[in-house]
Formats: C-alpha cells, sequence, structure tokens
C-alpha cells in the first residue's frame, strides 16, 4: 500500500504540486486582499468611533457665540460647537505660498487630535493637517508666516495633527477643493481674530439698526395685546350664557327620571300575572298528554282483541277438524301398510311384466302362474289408475283454494328448520322407492282383501289438503322453498309411494303447528285482557272507558285556551309598558348625553378662558422679559464693542449635534433660520451617520477591488483545484483496481488518498497564509499613509483568513472523497483494465465528421476527445484569466479615460481663481499685464434646480463665456460646442432624464433657456450657459476665473491674488491631477494584484494542463513518432488546440470582462462623474497577449520535453 | 550464397550503452552484420541478450553510441532527428512485440496511417492480404491479439517499406495464431521477396528462416545458414 501510494504520488507530484501552487496562490491573494481590507475597514472605524461627528454644519458670516447659545436652546439639538474659520495664506520657511483653511480650536479641543509629531513648546502654536503638511514639507518647529491683516506674522508649527475631518475622501462631488495646495490649519483664536477686526464698524451699525428695531417692536406688541385682552373679556361673556342653559336641562331629567320608576312597578305587577297564567297552560298541556296516552293505549288493546279474534276462531276450527280420531286412525293404518307395500306405479314395468308373462305361457307354464299374472296386471292397473287419481285430485283447484286460506291465516308458526326437516323427510322417501316384482308377488295375497279398505283410507287421508296446509307455511314468504315441497310432494304421489311414517309426521306437525298458534294467540289475548285489567277494565267495559278519557281531553283543552287568551292579554300590556319605557329612556339617554357634553365643553371652555388668561399675562411678562434681554444684549454687545474685548466670542462656524430621533433636515432649516439678519452661507447635514457615509464612499470602491473581484477569482480556482484532485485520482484508476484487487478495502485506499489531499491542501494553505500575511501588510501600510491612519489593526480574522482556508480544504477533501469512492467503487478489474483508455467517447453527433477527417487529424480530435475533461478545466481557467486581466486592465484604461477627459479634454486651464464676487475686468487686465496668465475667462456657477416638462433635476450649472477655449464642452463625437445668448447646453444625462432635446426649453432659476446643443463628454455632469445671461440670473453660488499660466509663476500669482478684494482661494489643476491620481492608485493597487495573480496562477494551471495532457497522449504520439512522424507534424497538431483553447478562453472571458469592468467602475461613479467603460483594443490585445503568450511558452515547453522522449522505451511495454 | 545477393543493410561495429556510471549496461558490443535484399533473417537469443536493442537500431528508433549502419547505401550514424524521422517513415516496416496500434483508429485508418502510395487501392490490399477486410473498420480494441498483430503487419507493410524489422511477433499470441502470422510473413518473404528480419526467442521459429543469428549479452554468438529451411506452417512449439 505504502509503496503503491508512493508511486501515485510520483506519477502526480507535478498535478499535486501545481494544485498545491494554484492553492496557495489563489488563497494567499484572496485571502490577503480580503484582510487588507477588512484591516482597512476596522482601522477606519476604530480611528472614527472615538470622535463625534456633527450631524450638520452651518456657515454663517461671522457673528458672536449667541448665535450657538440660541441654537443649543432648540429642540433636538444636544450641542454645538462655534468656531471661526477663514481662507487665508501662509508662507512656508522657503516662501512658497500656500492656502490654508484655517480653524480656531479650544485648549480643550488640543487633546482630541491625533499628533503625527510634535513641538517641545506648545504655546501660541499652529497645527498643521498632516496630510498636507507632508506633501509640503512642514515639519513640527517650521516657523509659516500667516497673513493676518495684510501682514505676516510668523507662528510656530507645534505639531502635524490629524483628526477624522481630515480624512482623505473619495473624489466626490464637492471635493474640488480637496488637494495638496490646500489644506486645514488649527490655529489660535486670536490669529483669527485680527483677521476679522475690520468686522468692528459693520457690528455697531447692525447694534443700531438692531436696537431701533426693538423699539419698534415693542409698540407693535403692545397694541397687539390690547386687542387680545378685549377678545378674551368678549368669550367670558358668552361663557355665562351657555352656563344658564345647561343648568335648565338638569332639571328636566329629575323629572323623567321619576316617570320611568313608575311604569315599572306597573310592569312588574303584569309579570308576576303572566308567570301565574303560564303554570296553568304548563299544567293543563301535561294532563291532556297524559290523557291521550291512556286513550291510545286503550284503543290498541282494542284492536289487538279484534284482530285475534278471527284467526283464533279459525285455528281452532281446523284444529278441531284435524283432531278428529277417524283421521288418526286412518293414518295410523296407512303408515302401517305403506312401510310394507312399495308398488310399481309405472306403466312401462307393468308392460315388462305383461310381455315376461306372455311369454311364460308360450313355454307352457302351469295355468297358475298364468292366472295369477293376470291378476297381479289387473291389480296394478288399478292401483295405478287409483293413484294417479288421487293426483288429480290434490292439484284440484278445490283443494288449492282450501290450501291457500290456510295461507292468509296470520301468525303460523314459521321456523326454518321445521321445513327443512319436512322437506328432509321427503327427499328420503323419494330415495327409498323401489320397485320389486318379487315383493309384489309376495304381498300379492295378502293385500287383495285389504284393497277396498285401502281405497278408501287413501280417500279420507286426503292427501292433497296435507299438502296445501304445508304450502300454507308460505306466510313468511318462502315461496320457492315451499314450491319445492309441495312439488316433492306431488311428485311422490304421482311416482311412488308414501311412507305413512312421514305422512303421519307432517299431519302431526302440522297439527302441533296449529295447536301452537293457537295457544300463542290465546296467549296474547290473555295478555291484554290482563292489562285492561289493571286498569279496571273488562273486555266489554272498553268502550265505556274510552268515551269517558275523551271527555277529560276536551276538558283539558277548554281550559287551556281560557289560559291562553288571558296570557296574551297580559302581554300585550307588558309590551305597551316596554314601550313607553324605552322611550323614555332614549329622551333621557339623549339629555344626559347632551348635558356630559355640553359639561364637558363648558369644562373646557372654562379652562380654555383661563388659558388665554394665563397666557395672555405670560406673553406680556414675556414681551417684556424679551425686551429687556434684548435690551441688555444690545447693552452687553455695544459694552464688548466698545471695550472691544469681545473677539474671543466670534464664530463663523457651527457644528451641530442633533438628538438621534430628531429630523436633521427640518432641525438644519429651524437651526438656519435662527440667525435672523446674520447671513447663512451654507448649511448642510451628514445624512445618517456622516463618518460612517464618508467611510463608506471610501470603503466601497475598494471593497469592489479587493474583496469582490478576488473572491470570484478564488471561486473559479476552487473549481479548478476540485477538477484537478478529481483528475488525479481518476487518473489513478489503474493503481486504485491493483490496491482494490490485492484485498485494500475501499475506505484504505480513501483515507490513503486523504492523507495526499491533505498534505497537498497544508502544502498549498500554509504558503497562501504567507502569501496572504505578506499581501495584507503590503496593502495595509499603502492605505496607512493614504489616509492617514494613526494606527492600524491587521484584521486577519475569520472571513478573510479562515473562511477561504476552509472553503480551499473542503474542495479538496471533498474532491478527494468523492473521486476516490466513485472510483473505488468499480469493480477492480475493470479498474485495472486498459481499455478505458480507449474508450474516448466521440459523441455520435461527431462521429461522421471526425471519421471522415485524415487519420492524424483524427488522433489529434481523439486524443482532444479522450482529454475533453481537461480541455474544458483549462479553458475555463484561461478564459478566467482572461476575464479578470481584462476587468483589471478595462478598469484602469476606462478609469484613465474619464480622467483624461476631465483634465485634458475639459480642463484646458492651469488655476481655477474662486472670489467672492465676478471680478472686474481690472483683475483680469492685472493677470495679463504682469504676465502671469496666457488666457483668463470668467465663470460662475450654481447648484440649483433645472426643469422641464415638469420634471426637476438639481444639477450643476456653469455660466462661461460664449468664445470660451478654456472649457472644452462636446457632443459625442468630439465636437466643441458653444454656448449662446438665451440658449443652455444640457449634459446628455440631464437631457434624457428631463426628457428634452435640441430645441427643447428648460428653466433655470426662473428664466426660460433654450436647448441648443446636447453635451456628451461622459464625465462631469454640468450644463452651460452663456456668461451674458448669468448676469441677469441670481448671484452665483461660486464665482471665479480660469486661466491658463505662463510659465512657473504661481507664488507671484498668489502673492497678488492674497492682495486682491475678495479673493477667496485657488485651485491649481496639477495639484488636483496629483491628488485624484494618488487615490485612484488605492485602486489600482488591487487591480495590479489581480492582474498579477491571475496572470502567474492562469499560467500555471495552463502550463500543467498542457503537460499533463501531453503525457495522457504519450503512448499515441510515440507510436506515431515511431512510425516517422516529425516531430512538427505533431506539435503542429497541438498547437492547433491550443489556439483553439485559446479562442474559446477569448469568446468566454472578454464579454465577461467587459461586465466585471463596467460593475466596478460603476462603485467608483458619482452622480457628477460617470465612469465610462472604454472597451479599447488595447486592453484587449493586452489581455489576449498575455494569454496567448502563456499558452505558447507552455506548448512550447511541452513540445521540448517530447523531444526528449525515448520512443523505444515509450512503446515498449503496454503501459 | 550470399555472394550472389545484394546487400541491403550493412552493420559495422554497432554499440549502444544504456545509462551511465553504475547502471550502465552495453545493450550491444560491436556487432557486424549483413542483411541482404529477399532474405528472411531471424535474430535468436535469450531475454536481455539485446535483440530489440540492435532492431531499433536498423529501425532507426534511436541513435546508437558508435559504429555504422548502412540501408541501402544511406549512413545511420550521425542522422538528425527529423532525417532520422524520415528514414523510419520511408524505409522501414516495423511490427512491434506489442502491436502499437492506434486505438482511436480503425483498422484501415491504422493501416493508412503511414502508407506512403497514393494508391487508393493499397490499404485494402494490404488488409486482405493479412485477411481481415472484414475488420477493416473496427477499432483495435475490438480485435484479438493475432488480429492485432495481422493489423499491426499489414501497416508496417502499408508504406511498401525495403525492409520489414519484426519484433517477438508471436511473443503475444498463442502458437496457433502465432503460425498464422508467421506463415503470412514467410509468404511476405518468399512470394514478394520482401527482406524480413524477426526477433524471437524461440530456436524452433527460426528453422523457418534461411539465416539465424544468435546474440547473447549484446553479441552476436553464432551465426547459421539454415540449410532445411521449414515451411512455417509445419513449425511445432
Ligand atoms: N532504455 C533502456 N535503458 C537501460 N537499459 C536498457 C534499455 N533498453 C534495454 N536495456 C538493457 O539492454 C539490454 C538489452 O535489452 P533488449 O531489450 O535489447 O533485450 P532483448 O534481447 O530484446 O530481451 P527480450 O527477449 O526480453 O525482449 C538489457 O540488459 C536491458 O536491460
Ligand atoms: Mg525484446
Amino acid at each position: 500500500m505504502k509503496g503503491m501510494l508512493r508511486a501515485i504520488r510520483k506519477k502526480h507530484i507535478k498535478l499535486l504540486a501545481s494544485v498545491a501552487v494554484i492553492a496557495s496562490l489563489g488563497f494567499g491573494m484572496t485571502a490577503g486582499l480580503i484582510c487588507g481590507y477588512n484591516s482597512l475597514k476596522r482601522s477606519l472605524k476604530d480611528y472614527v468611533s472615538g470622535y463625534s461627528y456633527p450631524d450638520a454644519v452651518i456657515t454663517t458670516e461671522v457673528t458672536t457665540n449667541s448665535s450657538a447659545d440660541r441654537l443649543k436652546e432648540l429642540a433636538g439639538v444636544t450641542a454645538c460647537d462655534a468656531r471661526l474659520y477663514a481662507d487665508t495664506t501662509v508662507r512656508d520657511s522657503e516662501g512658497k505660498n500656500l492656502t490654508v483653511r484655517a480653524f480656531s480650536f479650544s485648549e480643550e479641543e488640543r487633546q482630541r487630535f491625533v499628533y503625527w509629531s510634535e513641538a517641545d513648546n506648545t504655546e501660541d502654536t499652529v497645527l498643521v493637517e498632516f496630510k498636507f503638511a507632508q506633501s509640503n514639507n512642514i515639519r513640527a518647529g517650521d516657523r509659516l508666516s500667516f497673513r493676518v491683516k495684510g501682514e505676516y506674522r510668523d507662528y510656530t508649527v507645534g505639531g502635524t495633527v490629524s483628526r477624522p475631518e481630515t480624512l482623505a475622501a473619495k473624489i466626490n462631488d464637492d471635493s474640488w477643493g480637496i488637494n495638496y495646495d490646500f489644506g486645514y490649519v488649527y490655529v489660535p483664536v486670536s490669529l483669527l481674530e485680527e483677521e476679522y477686526a475690520k468686522d468692528y464698524a459693520e457690528k455697531k451699525s447692525e447694534l443700531d439698526k438692531k436696537s431701533e428695531d426693538l423699539e419698534n417692536e415693542t409698540e407693535k406688541a403692545g397694541k397687539l395685546l390690547n386687542e387680545k385682552i378685549k377678545e378674551l373679556e368678549e368669550s367670558k361673556k358668552l361663557f355665562d350664557e351657555q352656563k344658564q342653559a345647561f343648568k335648565d336641562a338638569e332639571e328636566m331629567e329629575g323629572s323623567l327620571s321619576e316617570q320611568r320608576e313608575e311604569l315599572s312597578d306597573s310592569e312588574k305587577e303584569l309579570k308576576e300575572k303572566q308567570t301565574e297564567l303560564e303554570a296553568v297552560i304548563a299544567l293543563t298541556e301535561s294532563k291532556e298528554a297524559e290523557l291521550s296516552e291512556q286513550y291510545a293505549k286503550l284503543t290498541e288493546a282494542k284492536n289487538g282483541l279484534a284482530a285475534i279474534k278471527e284467526p283464533l276462531e279459525q285455528l281452532r276450527q281446523l284444529n278441531a277438524s284435524l283432531s278428529d280420531a277417524s283421521i288418526t286412525k286412518v293414518i295410523e293404518f296407512v303408515s302401517g301398510l305403506l312401510v310394507d307395500l312399495k308398488y310399481p306405479v309405472l306403466t312401462e314395468d307393468v308392460e315388462l311384466l305383461r310381455t315376461r308373462l306372455a311369454e311364460a305361457q308360450k313355454e307352457g307354464l302351469p295355468e297358475r302362474i298364468d292366472k295369477t299374472a293376470e291378476s297381479v296386471a289387473d291389480f296394478i292397473v288399478s292401483v295405478d289408475s287409483e293413484i294417479k287419481a288421487g293426483i288429480d285430485r290434490l292439484t284440484s283447484d278445490e283443494m288449492r283454494e282450501q290450501a291457500e286460506r290456510i295461507a292468509e291465516m296470520p301468525e303460523l308458526p314459521t321456523g326454518d328448520s321445521e321445513y327443512a326437516e319436512l322437506i328432509a323427510l321427503l327427499a328420503d322417501h323419494i330415495r327409498e322407492a323401489t320397485v320389486s316384482p318379487e315383493q309384489l308377488t309376495e304381498v300379492y295375497e295378502l293385500t287383495v282383501n285389504e284393497l277396498t279398505e285401502l281405497r278408501r283410507s287413501l280417500d279420507e287421508l286426503n292427501i292433497p289438503q296435507t299438502a296445501a296446509k304445508l304450502r300454507s307455511i308460505d306466510a313468511v314468504g318462502s315461496a320457492e322453498k315451499l314450491g319445492v315441497l309441495l312439488q316433492a310432494i306431488e311428485e311422490r304421489t304421482r311416482t311412488t309411494d308414501t311412507s305413512g311414517q312421514t305422512l303421519s309426521q307432517i299431519y302431526n306437525g302440522i297439527l302441533k303447528s296449529v295447536s301452537d298458534m293457537i295457544s300463542e294467540l290465546e296467549a296474547k289475548r290473555a295478555q291484554i285482557l290482563a292489562e285492561l285489567a289493571r286498569y279496571g277494565i273488562a273486555e266489554d267495559g272498553i268502550d265505556a272507558a274510552l268515551w269517558q278519557l275523551d271527555q277529560g281531553i276536551k276538558e283539558c283543552r277548554s281550559q287551556r285556551t281560557k289560559a291562553k287568551n288571558g296570557l296574551t292579554e297580559v302581554r300585550n300590556g307588558i309590551g305597551q309598558i316596554e314601550d313607553g319605557i324605552a322611550e323614555l329612556d332614549e329622551a333621557l339617554e339623549k339629555l344626559r348625553d347632551e348635558l356630559s357634553k355640553n359639561s364637558s365643553e363648558l369644562n373646557n371652555a372654562e379652562k380654555d378662558l383661563q388659558n388665554a388668561e394665563d397666557e395672555l399675562d405670560r406673553e406680556i411678562v414675556r414681551a417684556l422679559d424679551e425686551r429687556s434681554e434684548i435690551e441688555k444684549e444690545l447693552e452687553d454687545a455695544y459694552k464688548l464693542l466698545d471695550e472691544n474685548t469681545g473677539y474671543d466670542e466670534l464664530c463663523n462656524e457651527f457644528l451641530l449635534y442633533f438628538d438621534g430621533s430628531a429630523d436633521a433636515d427640518a432641525l438644519l432649516e429651524k437651526a438656519a433660520a435662527s440667525f435672523g439678519n446674520v447671513k447663512v452661507k451654507s448649511s448642510y447635514t451628514y445624512a445618517d451617520s456622516a463618518v460612517k457615509k464618508r467611510i463608506d464612499e471610501n470603503l466601497d470602491p475598494i471593497r469592489t477591488m479587493m474583496v469582490f473581484l478576488p473572491a470570484a477569482f478564488f471561486a473559479i480556482v476552487l473549481i479548478v483545484i476540485f477538477l484537478f484532485m478529481s483528475m488525479i485520482i481518476k487518473q489513478s484508476r489503474r493503481e486504485i483496481g491493483i490496491l482494490r484487487a490485492l484485498g485494500f478495502t475501499r475506505g484504505q485506499v480513501r483515507a490513503e488518498f486523504c492523507k495526499v489531499s491533505l498534505v497537498v491542501c497544508a502544502a498549498g494553505l500554509i504558503p497562501g497564509a504567507l502569501i496572504a500575511a505578506g499581501l495584507s501588510m503590503y496593502v495595509g501600510s499603502y492605505f496607512k499613509d493614504f489616509f492617514p491612519l494613526p494606527e492600524f489593526f491587521y484584521d486577519i480574522g475569520f472571513a478573510g483568513i479562515a473562511l477561504p482556508a476552509a472553503a480551499t480544504a473542503a474542495v479538496t477533501l471533498g474532491a478527494t472523497l468523492l473521486s476516490t469512492g466513485q472510483i473505488s467503487r468499480i469493480m477492480p478489474d475493470e479498474a485495472m483494465s486498459r481499455q478505458v483508455r480507449a474508450s474516448a467517447k466521440i459523441p455520435a453527433l461527431l462521429r461522421p465528421a471526425v471519421n471522415s477527417l485524415r487519420p492524424m487529424a483524427k488522433v489529434s480530435v481523439t486524443s482532444l476527445m479522450r482529454s475533453k475533461g481537461r480541455f474544458v478545466i483549462s479553458t475555463v481557467c484561461i478564459a478566467a484569466s482572461a476575464t479578470l486581466i481584462l476587468t483589471a486592465f478595462s478598469f484602469i484604461a476606462s478609469k484613465n479615460y474619464t480622467v483624461h477627459q476631465v483634465f485634458d479634454e475639459r480642463i484646458k486651464y492651469d488655476c481655477q481663481i474662486f472670489l467672492e464676487k465676478m471680478p472686474s475686468d481690472g483683475l483680469i487686465n492685472e493677470l495679463g499685464n504682469r504676465g502671469y496668465t496666457v488666457r483668463t475667462e470668467k465663470l460662475a456657477y450654481w447648484q440649483t434646480d433645472i426643469s422641464a416638462n415638469g420634471k426637476s433635476r438639481q444639477t450643476a450649472v456653469n455660466a462661461i463665456e460664449e468664445n470660451s477655449t478654456l472649457i472644452g464642452i462636446t457632443d459625442g463625437s468630439g465636437k466643441e460646442l458653444r454656448v449662446g445668448r438665451g440658449g443652455i447646453v444640457l449634459e446628455r444625462h440631464i437631457a434624457d432624464e428631463l426628457g428634452v432635446d435640441v430645441g427643447g426649453t428648460v428653466t433655470v432659476k426662473g428664466r426660460d433657456l433654450t436647448v441648443t446643443a446636447v453635451s456628451d463628454q461622459c464625465v462631469d455632469r454640468i450644463q452651460y450657459i452663456s456668461l451674458a445671461d448669468a448676469q441677469t440670473l441670481c448671484e452665483p453660488d461660486l464665482c471665479c476665473l480660469v486661466c491658463t499660466l505662463s510659465g512657473d509663476c504661481k507664488q507671484e500669482l498668489l502673492t497678488l491674488l492674497f492682495d486682491t478684494e475678495g479673493y477667496q482661494y485657488s485651485v491649481f489643476t496639477a495639484a488636483l491631477y496629483d491628488y485624484n491620481t494618488e487615490l485612484y492608485a488605492t485602486y489600482d493597487l488591487a487591480a495590479w494584484i489581480v492582474i498579477a495573480f491571475a496572470v502567474v496562477i492562469g499560467f500555471v494551471i495552463v502550463f500543467n494542463t498542457m503537460l499533463t495532457n501531453l503525457h495522457e497522449n504519450k503512448k499515441e504520439l510515440a507510436i506515431l513518432r515511431t512510425l516517422g512522424f516529425q516531430h512538427r507534424e505533431i506539435s503542429r497538431s497541438r498547437l492547433l488546440q491550443a489556439l483553439l483553447q485559446f479562442a474559446l478562453a477569448c469568446l468566454i472571458g472578454f464579454p465577461l470582462g467587459g461586465l466585471l469592468a463596467r460593475a466596478a467602475l460603476a462603485s467608483i461613479s458619482t452622480p457628477l462623474t460617470e465612469y465610462v467603460y472604454v472597451g479599447g483594443i488595447l486592453e484587449y490585445v493586452f489581455t489576449g497577449g498575455i494569454i496567448l503568450a502563456y499558452l505558447l511558452v507552455s506548448h512550447l515547453i511541452s513540445m521540448r520535453s517530447m523531444k526528449k522522449w525515448d520512443v523505444t522505451e515509450i512503446v515498449k511495454d503496454k503501459e | 550464397m550470399n555472394g550472389n545477393r545484394q546487400r541491403i543493410l550493412t552493420v559495422r561495429g554497432l554499440c549502444k550503452a544504456y545509462g551511465s556510471g553504475e547502471s550502465r549496461v552495453e545493450a550491444l558490443r560491436n556487432i557486424d552484420l549483413d542483411i541482404y535484399d529477399g532474405e528472411l533473417l531471424t535474430i535468436l537469443g535469450s531475454s536481455g541478450s539485446g535483440k530489440s536493442t540492435l532492431l531499433n537500431m536498423l529501425g532507426g528508433m534511436d541513435g546508437f553510441d558508435s559504429g555504422s549502419v548502412i540501408v541501402n547505401g544511406q549512413e545511420l550514424a550521425g542522422l538528425r532527428d527529423t532525417e532520422l524521422t524520415k528514414y523510419r517513415r520511408e524505409k522501414v516496416g516495423f511490427v512491434f512485440q506489442s502491436f502499437n496500434l492506434i486505438l482511436e483508429l480503425t483498422v484501415r485508418e491504422n493501416v493508412a496511417l503511414t502508407a506512403n502510395s497514393r494508391d487508393p487501392g493499397l490499404v485494402d490490399r494490404m488488409i486482405a492480404a493479412v485477411g481481415l477486410t472484414e475488420k477493416a473498420d473496427s477499432y483495435p480494441t475490438k480485435l484479438s491479439g493475432g488480429q492485432q498483430q495481422r493489423v499491426s503487419i499489414a501497416r508496417a507493410l502499408a508504406k511498401d517499406p525495403e525492409i520489414l524489422l519484426c519484433d517477438e511477433p508471436t511473443g503475444a499470441l498463442d502458437s496457433e495464431t502465432g503460425k498464422a502470422v508467421l506463415v503470412l510473413l514467410e509468404s511476405l518473404s518468399r512470394d514478394s521477396g520482401k527482406t524480413v528480419v524477426i526477433v524471437t526467442h524461440n530456436r524452433d521459429i527460426s528453422r523457418m528462416s534461411d539465416r539465424t543469428i544468435s546474440m547473447k549479452n549484446g553479441v552476436i554468438v553464432e551465426e547459421t545458414a539454415n540449410e532445411a529451411v521449414v515451411s512455417a506452417a509445419d513449425i511445432e512449439w
């Protein structure tokens, strides 16, 4: 066993090794990427879990902290942090200009930052966001010059920090501002307050206006209050009137209640009487029933007696006639006689006798014999005729009638057994009937004298009558049976003798029956009479008793009728009373309802009045309070302003924290409204949990690339492992057969193979785990830097490692168990036979085609068929590799295409300068004159609703110059589009959604614009209008200049801009591009890893299949070689196979890859930017090239190995 | 007797060794041999004596270490694989001990596989010659051992080889079937004048040949011209 398995292992070592390799790579990649993803997810969540992110943010113009206090008082707002921020500029030690958003922070907040680096002295320092610091080479301890009130002032960088709000986000719709030129810094509030000192004057005039407003409002409020007091008094009067009406109604209710009482009393009386009458009726009814019963019984008795009377009479007569002594005598005699005398009755016999006698005469016998014979014959003839006459009589009508009369008699005894007995007796006698001439001769002398007597007796016996009696027993309906009986008697009387004894038995039976019947009827009669006697009634007293009973019944009935009439009257009375009561009740109920309603109404009214009064009082107090409060506030504000110490009260950003159950949108609206005449610049909520959402936004596309793609690949790898393992075991068919033939059990075989597969599994999983660990570390460190995260947890958990590992083990073992189970079930001799190899089944459909091939081609086709399982596996694998490689390539290419569309096609400017208002031409000229810009265009932006055909969409609208060259809008074919006055260029998706096309009309900000063109550039769903039109619309959300720069003048440009009125910040296309590239690299990372693994795994699979395929067909190929076929002929046919496989793989893999790539792109698309799938020829060529390359390499290697074959050795033996 | 016949195959100083070092086996040692046109030659020897090796060398199945093999004026030594293959394809008919038919091809296709001639009737004639016309469209697995061996002979003949080399053609057969195969080979030699070399370890069989070569340990130990050739049909073993 051991040796054999070693042989098997040796035979398949390459395949086993490749299973291990495939498993380790597939498992390693999947587990590595999934663990990497899980680690990232966990690290992000851990990072933000301790940080409570605001539910909503409101930015306003600069105001005081009192706004925050007001916000805190709103129901649903749990907390509100206020801070001051400003977009400003800093200069680093090398003089480089940087744009920053500087936020104020409190001492206590200082603890909540994550410090990446820290300077020793943390007093009065600024903190710089880590990523920004890193990309601009700013370190803790560096000096940064902040521009404050037009002057630069130095601050020390106290540290580089991060907090969840600084997390890099997915490129979403409002993150265009995020780039490495623009960063978050956290500064002491004093720095910002100075910047905002210029607001003082504005503040003061504002306060003045407020106090004026207050006076006016107070006066208005006073008037309003007086009106309200008057109203209140009027309602009081009304209330008193209502109260009086209520009292009247209460009195009426009292009198109605009394009436009702009376009525119920009389109803009670009537009900008592009703009960009495009902008792009488019941009594008479029961008595009548009793009497009726008696009457019925008596009548029954009378009828019974009458019924019995006549049959009894008849029976008695019959009995009398039957019991006549003379008949008995005759019967006894005949009985005696018949016992001995049996005589022939058939004339044929007589004839025979006569013939014999005649013969005797001829021979001359003595005369005496002659004479005797003569007389015997005469006798026989006479007896015969007598009997015949008897039979005739028996069947005569008269006799039948008599019999039928008896039959009609009631209640004859009816025992079946009795009839049976009679029938049996008669049958016996029929059987006994024999004819014996000798006997006749013998008795001749004895009977001659008595013959006359006999004839008489027979007459008296009257057999037919007896038979008729028997027939009458038909009372129970056994007509058939009696018919048989009768026939038997008739037959018997006709053909043979009747045994006297039998006759006597029959007679006695009948006699007994009759007397039994008589006694029965008499008993019945006696019973009835006895019953009557119990009631003291004699037989003749019955009629009198009946009359009496009838009288009693009649009396009962008349009594009841009377009672019933009385009852009806009483009931009517009760009904009337009840109606009366119901009426009263209804009236009462109505009255009471009304009363209670009125009373609650009155109560409410009273309360309302009270409340109104109280409210009014309160309102007055409140108004006074409010006034004095505002007065005080104003006074304080004045004081603060005057004392010039109130700056640390300034703020312009409010971070709101809501009660979990609050409706965020509504609350935000309320909060924004509470600012009164302080202008709100922007307000937005973070739907659900903001942190969660931002993290999810980051994680979603990464998950697609790092979990779903590898998982899909892993599924295919598992299938391959399954098939490979099955294949290995199926190829060991012969060895298993030998083992089984040698007596090893199936279990032993299976156990040994399981050991092998466990080893393979371990050989796959252990390096796989190492690969996974390495990969997840690599991915992890990558993400740690990218986001950046202060700590990174390596989450090598169940889902990442254990699940794929378990799946691998399960599949390997499963395949082993299944296949060994299958194969070891085949009988050993079958398993060992070589014939199996020859049974490459060619489907019947293909057979004619295959048979028509040239032999060489046929050999190659059949070898393909033989290894078709492996062919399919390797094709699937190659297709899978192709799918994944193409997916990854297409993803990268499509994404790059979109990025290219944005940065090269649409954005042709280098810099976008954001300003508070649309800039004057002066600024544009100055930029040009100084030689900073080559070309400058204005651009305005709205995020607004655009509607058409009753539909409305929120979207971005840009206003650009009519002959803009810096912002490229193109249609689907790449043709540049222009905007014109009164027109709008719609983006294709938006046009489709709104259902408009060129020539249609859409409404923007209340203005109708004609659609002049539809742009189709797959990115940035922005609509374009002309700047000229923009001026007639409302203020844009953003105003900016876009420009191309001349050379490296970024710093000079910024210096100039910082001194420009209304300047906000600039975005440089290059910086934006760098940032995006880094973000995209996070997606590309996984794509490249997938490509790398797909290529390697694919190669291992394909290489192995090609080699084993070759091995499988080694014998045939070697024979061909010995027969003189050239190496290249064989090589060519195998290359064709490989190419076929390549074509199939591409056919399957390419469309699938396209689909997967589309899904991956969808996961990174945003509402503004759709990452379209660009099925470039290049990706197909690349993918196809890789696949083809490893097919060719595998082919070459396998052909080289074929060259090394020693053909003589291969063809020498059978195996 | 041999003098007036044309030499079709000349072997001089042929050496072949397998393996190296400890496991080196010198299968053939300095073999000299001439085979004449139309001759029926048997090579006799016990198992492991080098018969098959010699036949393989003659058939161009493998290269040899030293010496020369000249077939109809062509030297096999030093031929490249392609040329050696070409030689196998065109000159030699080889009948293997274990048939070596291609199981996926029918009898006809197996025979047609190496037929050099374009004559369409040739294949069928060869099949008829070995008496398998009825089985022409059967697959080898459906044939008996003797029938397979006959297919293998037909295949060797179909290319109209200059020399027919048979390695233990009866080795896998019972004596009755084996005899039928031998009768067939004999008739080829006698009637068609083919040069036939038969390897066997059975001395009885060698009686049907014109000449017998005996081998032992890779050396030809005896060469006898058979004075009384016995017809294959009369051989018993
Ligand atoms: N491929 C090989 N590798 C190593 N040694 C070999 C090889 N082929 C043959 N030999 C050795 O060469 C010697 C001759 O073998 P060969 O097959 O010629 O014997 P043979 O005479 O045909 O025997 P048999 O009658 O059993 O077929 C044997 O000792 C054998 O072990
Ligand atoms: Mg041999």
